[in-house]
């Protein structure tokens, strides 16, 4: 037997998947030769330490900060299809919210206030509008176009959550970048800010333009990456 | 046994599976405590990579949920969730492009045979730390087949499953990634 | 002594020219920058469809095919001091930069150039540089600039090509596959797609500033929406999937 097929039969033998025929023949080669005897002993040692170590498992680096992150897109996933299930002995929208209690770490507390001071300046920046634009047309038309703000609000909720989680590690490490790393992030982070600000522009015009829900989207999701690929650094 | 104890005894798995499916976020959350460490360290070994595998993990309870209702029991809840887990895995690596076998043109590729004269060096005693740096270096494919063997005991029939590959595939890549590991523990000797 | 007096007191334009000679290459060994770079180069021997992986920091990127089979990285390194060290794993060669001791961050330009067979896989990732990938025709070919940084990709036959940055422009020469897939995305650059006249695929255009120019690739099948800021619609039988999105910029699409 030579060195290349005995080291074929090497795998079968540290798996205990090898006839008495070969495992005989094998044996022999193992006995004579040192370079092969080594494979089979260094390969004995991976797959046993292996083996031994299964069901060993090493934690998420932040484990609270990433169910706080799947709880928010559930969450958020959830809320229209309960909007729309005919569900009569469902709690009513003001006991649900006594009811209910959230867990914020102290990032996302800021991120919390910064986004309700976000909704209610939306909020009152459409209905102020809508009051200017449709007085004496009555409340029916305004309701499709507050469902589509809500879905947008949504969607922002869910990214700022994502983007403050990751600007908190960018910012850690901050302090290492040369200047010229620090400026060229600054200056495009400026640019994808402002590729959301037009779109979120273009969406107080028509909240019902899904081209600029589309580009809303892409431009949060740039900038989820740029925070995600400069925490790193 | 008292009546506290009796009380006290942990909820099942498919207890808890029953409980999330109608809607108990509290029960899903037992769910993340009991098997998160399972699902990123999976998602670690696979990619080799800390903030993909938590990507990845984030993403696999988030189908979990989806999925959720239709978890009827009849295997071990591990390894049904085990199943998602390395199905999501796959899925990124096909969105990246990232190629599972490493073959040349005529399907093989030739693993470098270890010769009497060669490579003096003895390989270290094998340790977690130097084990999850070489198993990081290897191409992703070798990677997925040895941590799905070696590391999660799945038999080669399973893993051709998984893999959309043959039997004789899983088991020649499981080859040459432990031969790449060997190597890759040396050289790591050697710099020491 | 003699030799010095025998120096002429009147120096011509040819004199001078000569000192400042001897001066920029005496000074090209004794300058801090020149001592500051470094220059690696190492070789690897490449069979079929092999694939090459660079995690750059910042710095120019260029990848060109050759005749041979194997795979020349040559790179070009700044201060302050970076790791380059390619590895070769199965058919993958991976190369990843790093600082000395001080985390990433603060690792200067490394400039490289990476020869490869004209089947290889490419797969380029920087924080900011310019990107060149030409004459490539492997399973894929991915160049990505989380920020500043033109890419120009040019004879490219890849199945998959995956091109983005955010301040940048973005070229495209070669030619699309049956069921290949094609993604350029730039926040703030110009998009070109220059592909033969018989290309056939489904594309999804879409551009905030409504500067999309199809040229003659377009039909009266396309779909316009959002008042011309996106544009849907099939060349041809729509074999492959192409994708193209700026935001302040425009797409442009010419034949070759």
């Amino acid at each position: 037997m030579n060195c290349e097929k005995c080291q074929e039969l090497i795998g079968d033998l540290v798996d205990g998947g090898l006839s008495r025929k070969d495992q005989s023949t094998l044996g022999l080669h193992l006995e004579e030769c040192f370079a092969c005897a080594d494979v089979r002993n260094d390969l004995q040692s991976i797959v046993a330490f292996c083996r031994s170590h299964r069901g060993e498992y090493s934690a998420p680096p932040d484990a609270d900060g990433l169910w706080l992150r799947i709880r928010n897109v559930i969450e958020a996933e959830a809320q229209p299809t309960a909007k729309s299930a005919p569900t009569s002995p469902a709690p009513s929208f003001w006991s649900g919210w006594l009811s209910r209690s959230w867990e914020l770490s102290m990032p996302q507390l800021a991120a919390s206030a910064a986004a309700i001071v976000l909704v209610v300046s939306l909020g009152t920046t459409v209905a102020l509008r809508r009051w200017d634009h449709s007085r004496g047309m009555g409340p029916v038309a305004s309701s499709p176009r507050s469902e589509a703000a809500t879905r947008v609000r949504d969607r922002m909720w869910q990214q700022e959550q994502a983007i403050n989680y990751w600007n908190q590690r960018v910012e850690t490490n901050k302090v290492r970048w040369n200047q010229g790393m620090r400026d060229t992030f600054e200056r495009n982070l400026k640019v994808i800010d402002q590729a959301v600000n037009d779109s979120l522009n273009e969406l107080n015009r028509d909240p019902h333009d899904e081209v600029s829900e589309e580009m809303l989207n892409a431009a949060l999701n740039e900038k989820l990456a740029l925070l995600r690929e400069f925490s790193d650094l | 046994m008292t009546a506290a104890e009796t009380e006290t005894q942990p909820v099942t798995d498919y207890g808890l599976t029953q409980r999330a499916a109608q809607g108990d976020m509290g029960a899903f959350e037992e769910l993340y405590q009991r098997h998160n460490r399972r699902v990123y360290s999976l998602c670690l070994r696979m990619t080799g990579n800390v903030s993909e595998a938590e990507d990845l993990a984030q993403e696999v309870f988030i189908q979990l949920f989806r999925k959720i209702g239709s978890f009827r029991g009849e295997s071990a809840f591990t390894t049904w969730l085990h199943r998602l887990t390395v199905n999501q895995v796959l899925m990124h690596f096909r969105k990246r492009g990232v190629k599972m076998e490493q073959t040349t043109e005529d399907g093989e590729t030739p693993i470098q045979i270890v010769k009497g004269t060669e490579n003096p060096n003895a390989m270290p005693v094998v340790d977690r730390i130097a084990l999850d740096k070489a198993i990081s270096q290897l191409p992703p494919g070798y990677r997925t087949v040895f941590t799905l063997h070696d590391i999660e005991g799945h038999e080669h029939e399973e893993i051709a499953r998984m893999l959309g590959c043959s039997v004789g595939t899983s088991k020649s890549q499981l080859h040459k990634a432990r031969m790449k590991l060997r190597g890759l523990l040396r050289q790591q000797k050697t710099k020491e | 002594m003699s030799l010095l007096l025998s120096i002429p007191r009147r120096f011509s334009g040819g004199h001078i020219f000569s000192v400042l000679v001897v001066f920029v290459f005496l000074y090209s060994f004794t300058s801090p920058i020149a001592n500051a770079q470094n220059r690696v180069s190492k070789r690897f021997p490449a069979g079929k469809n092999v694939r090459v992986e660079l995690k750059n920091i910042s710095g120019t990127i260029t990848v060109e095919s050759w005749n041979r089979d194997e795979i020349k990285i040559t790179a070009l390194l700044e201060a302050p001091t970076a790791n380059v060290s390619p590895k070769l794993t199965g058919e993958c060669v991976s190369i990843d930069v790093t600082g000395d001791n001080r985390g990433r961050g603060d690792v200067g330009d490394v400039n490289f150039k990476i020869q490869v067979p004209q089947d290889s896989s490419v797969d380029i990732e920087t924080r900011r540089g310019d990107i060149t990938i030409s004459n490539i025709g492997g399973g894929l070919v991915r160049a990505h600039i989380s920020t500043e940084g033109d890419i120009t990709l040019s004879g490219i036959s890849a199945t998959q090509v995956l091109a983005q940055n955010t301040i940048g422009n973005i070229f495209f020469d070669g030619g699309f596959s049956r069921g290949g897939t094609y993604q350029f995305q730039s926040t703030k650059g110009d998009i070109s797609v220059r592909i033969p006249a018989d290309s056939a695929f489904r594309l999804v255009a879409a551009a905030s500033t409504k500067k999309i120019a199809l040229g003659e690739f377009w039909n009266n099948r396309f779909q316009t929406l959002g008042d011309g800021r996106k544009f849907v619609g099939d060349v041809g039988d729509g074999r492959s999937s192409v994708m193209v999105t700026t935001f302040q910029g425009s797409i442009t699409f010419i034949r070759r």
